[in-house]
């Protein structure tokens, strides 16, 4: 080659070195360090963007998060489901002896971000607004028990109820209801809270970002203001493996909902720390029972007996959880819950079932799957579990927003895999999900003894005397039920090792508490 | 000349006709063995092929077989390219998965490869507003990024094996038209199709009986390249989960499916990644290789 020629080559060449060099260089600035003891810092991190800023239409995770960081709530549930009287806008709270009168009285002093005072008004515009079926909100059938809600001063709110409710509290507490500003007109666009953080700016697409709140009423132990941060980006990451691409270099310091298998992977990372907390999260798989195959009840139990829910665990979630046994109800709700052993895998009985209901030369049947992980995975494995007992499974993988979309393929299909979230109390599922008419009966299974039942759970005030019915619902959803859970799994996060105080919940796994985080030099 | 003289003549002649045939590809042959490249790329493909025939009845493990127990294993004895996040064994997914790749992207190819060339016989042959117009259109589609128009038309037509053979098809039509007209414009000025006009035959039998022969081999040659594309094209959406359902030995898929896991098991992502490289490369060195033997001149010859 000619030297001329290879002298350009060279110019050519460390020129673009040089500019790969500078380009990566370019990264977003580290978080400041603390300057005074806890305080300082930009907390970053990453996930899907919302789908909603009204909390009254929160649908996903992320509509979810973004609503705790500017808003509180009137009673604070936490992951011991147990209301947690210091993170709650209500100082204290009585029920009169007939329980159907709730008053609350609320804290003097908070302040929305616009510097108006909370009073009982705003607790009454929320909660109005979350019950009526005008405006149409998630939470309209939980709070139908509402008979009125009145405000005597400015700083009483009463409740005035159709029945009693022992779980008014934990209903308060949804996550459809931190409490806005009663001057709000239009809630998807402003966002006024008394919360830890105000929101600073939206980008679509891109990112939020929030500044502290100065003026935030809660303290930590010594009386220090909360929270501890400066402020908080938000960045829109959808692919899982963008987040923790993100977190491993440096451009994230917190995600949430870490996929099971990339567990490891940050593990591994000397900067990184996984967080678990075992939850009420499960994943069921339907079987629709209003028509075939899963109409007949053999067939039904045919399946439960031909999958190995450990081995699921094992192989999508990378055991980081317990295995389900079949019905919303998990160990997290303690006292409510059946603990009986492993539903046991018996291909015999399973093929016996199946023949005994005309299958005996074997059903084929269409998976719908959503391409979220442990979804697919999960298919995979009931794919083959199922296969050894003569049962062929045709997986269909649809993205997330074609199985909830308008078409609500979950709502419709004869067999498919759905997330559910953890609830604060196990009444949630049985009235959205399991009742013959309720609105998210996946699985459009109706019988008669489980409403009966649920209508006698949601008004027992006696602990021990709930936790029997709920026990025999379990019974009952374990010999004849629609569903197949597999198992309850860990809530997982990734963070950098120098964000210090998180405390992992187990309650929606995403709130964690971030007004008490703080970064550590 | 005597009779006999005559006689031997034109049986030397046939000889020596004959014995042209035989050495042109002799000749061929041999100027190949300068190029063990080719070799290569045609042992790779022959062994991809035969596997994609008898994959599943020489594989040491069944394509979907979990054995949930022995997960993420590395590369050993027992499992000659380790075990993924189901404990299947990679080697066997990549030899099974071999008739996937050939099925789609062959047919795609050969769906590719039928409507390019009569697309690219009409448009040459005519010429006039038929090529302008077919031409234009060609255009249009070459502008689009091809993965982007088949994501687009995946999603509406909906995800299933014979959408992406036809996207695949309806995606390479473009370049295997325009090299046939190319060859169809510069052949159809040529003495033997003047004749056959004079002679009167259709404008069909023109097309397939004349000029097509001599368009073989550099559509041979486009197609063979095609291929590789449709291979790489087929593994990317397969990648992205268009098209193919798990447990699905689709090499793509098996690429995105252990990309979640690499730091684990980076076995279960290099071996399909590099079982698509090798194919790709080695369907390149055999068209290099046809092109050798089939255009020893070059394109028009």
């Amino acid at each position: 080659m000619k030297r001329k020629t290879v002298t350009i080559l060279i110019i050519v060449l460390l020129l673009s070195v040089g500019l790969i060099w500078a380009g990566a260089g370019k990264e977003a600035p580290a978080a400041e360090t603390a300057k005074e003891g806890k305080y300082g810092g930009i907390l970053r991190k990453a996930f899907f963007a919302p789908t909603s800023l009204d909390p009254a239409f929160t649908a996903s995770i992320t509509d979810d998060e973004i609503a705790r960081f500017w808003a509180d709530f009137l009673v604070y549930v936490d992951e011991g489901l147990i209301p947690d009287q210091g993170r709650s806008l209500a100082e204290k709270w009585a029920v009169s002896a007939d329980g159907l009168t709730w008053t609350f009285t609320l804290r003097k002093g908070v302040k929305f971000h616009n510097g108006e005072e909370l009073s009982s008004k705003d607790v009454k515009f929320t909660f109005d607004r979350l019950r009526d079926p005008e405006v149409g909100a998630a939470t309209v059938a939980i709070y139908a028990g509402i008979d009125s809600i009145e405000t005597p001063d400015n700083y009483t709110v009463v409740f005035k109820l159709k029945q009693p409710n022992p779980d008014l509290l934990t209903n308060l507490g949804d996550y459809h209801a931190p409490i806005l500003w009663s001057g709000t007109k239009d809630p998807q666009a402003e966002q006024i809270g008394t919360g830890a953080f105000i929101v600073d700016a939206y980008l679509p697409e891109d990112r939020m970002t929030f500044k502290r709140n100065p003026n935030y009423w809660r303290k930590d132990a010594e009386g220090n203001q909360l929270p501890y941060v400066d402020g908080m980006e938000y960045l829109f990451l959808a692919e899982p493996s963008a987040q923790v691409e993100a977190l491993r270099g440096g451009q994230v310091d917190y995600l949430i909902y870490l996929p099971a298998e990339y567990v490891q992977t940050v593990e591994d990372d000397p900067n990184l720390v996984v967080y678990q907390k075992p939850s009420n999260t499960h994943y069921v798989v339907h079987m629709r029972s209003d028509r075939k195959p899963f109409s007949d009840v053999r067939v039904r139990q045919a399946f439960r007996a031909a999958i190995d829910r450990k081995e699921i665990l094992d192989g999508a979630f990378e055991g980081l959880g317990v295995t389900g046994r079949d019905t919303p109800f998990g160990p997290a709700y303690a006292d409510f819950y059946l603990d009986i052993p492993e539903l046991p895998r018996d291909l015999a009985k399973s093929k016996r079932l199946l023949s005994e209901a005309g299958y005996a030369s074997g059903l084929t049947i269409t998976l719908s799957a959503q391409q979220a992980s442990p979804v697919p995975a999960m298919a995979t494995i009931l794919k083959e579990q199922l296969a050894d007992a003569g049962v062929t499974v045709d997986i269909q993988l649809v993205p997330p927003d074609v199985y909830y979309g308008a078409d609500n393929l979950w709502l419709e299909a004869d067999f498919s895999i759905t997330d559910w979230g953890a609830r604060a109390a196990p009444q949630n599922y049985l009235d959205l999900a399991y009742t013959c008419d309720a609105k998210w009966n996946e699985s459009h299974w109706c019988d008669p003894e489980i409403d009966e039942l649920a209508a006698q759970a949601a008004v027992e005030a006696d602990r021990a005397k709930r936790a029997e019915i709920y026990k025999e619902i379990q019974r009952i959803m374990i010999d004849s039920g629609p569903i197949l859970v597999p198992f309850f799994n860990n809530s997982l996060w990734g963070a950098s090792k120098k964000l210090k105080g998180i405390i992992p919940t187990g309650y929606l796994g995403t709130a964690v508490d971030l007004a008490v985080v703080y970064f550590e030099n | 000349m005597s009779a006999g003289g005559a006689l031997l003549e034109s049986v030397a002649d046939a000889r020596i006709k004959a014995a042209r045939k035989v050495s042109r590809f002799t000749a061929s042959w041999r100027r190949l063995r300068r190029y063990p490249a080719t070799l290569v790329g045609f042992f790779i493909v022959g062994f991809f092929l035969m596997m994609a025939l008898i994959g599943p009845l020489v594989a040491p493990y069944g394509y979907s077989d979990q054995a949930l127990s022995e997960r993420f294993q590395p590369p050993s004895g027992q499992h000659f390219l380790g075990t993924d996040r189901f404990g299947r064994d990679v080697f066997s997914r990549i030899l099974v998965g071999s008739r996937d790749v050939y099925v789609v992207a062959g047919s795609g190819t050969l769906v590719a490869v039928l409507l390019g060339l009569t697309l690219g016989l009409i448009s040459g042959y005519f010429g006039g507003l038929v090529d302008e117009i077919l031409m234009r259109f060609i255009d249009v589609l070459l502008a689009i990024p091809p993965l982007l128009l088949a994501m687009i038309i995946l999603f509406s037509l909906g995800p299933s094996r014979i959408n992406v053979i036809l996207v695949v098809g309806f995606l390479y039509i473009p370049m295997v038209s325009r090299v046939v007209r190319s060859v169809v414009l510069d052949l159809k000025t040529r003495q033997f199709v003047e004749a056959a006009k004079l002679r009167g035959e259709s404008s069909l039998y023109i097309m397939f009986r004349e000029i097509f022969p001599n368009v073989l081999p550099p559509l041979t040659v486009e197609a063979s390249m095609r291929f590789s594309y449709a291979i790489f094209l087929v593994a990317s959406l397969g990648f992205l989960g268009l098209g193919v359902q798990p447990p699905s030995p689709d090499w793509g898929l098996m690429v995105g499916e252990a990309r979640t896991y690499f730091s684990q098991a980076q076995w279960a992502l290099l071996g399909p990644a590099g079982a698509i490289a090798v194919l790709v490369v080695g369907i390149g060195f055999m068209s290099d290789g046809l092109r050798r033997m089939l255009l020893p001149g070059g394109v028009s010859q």
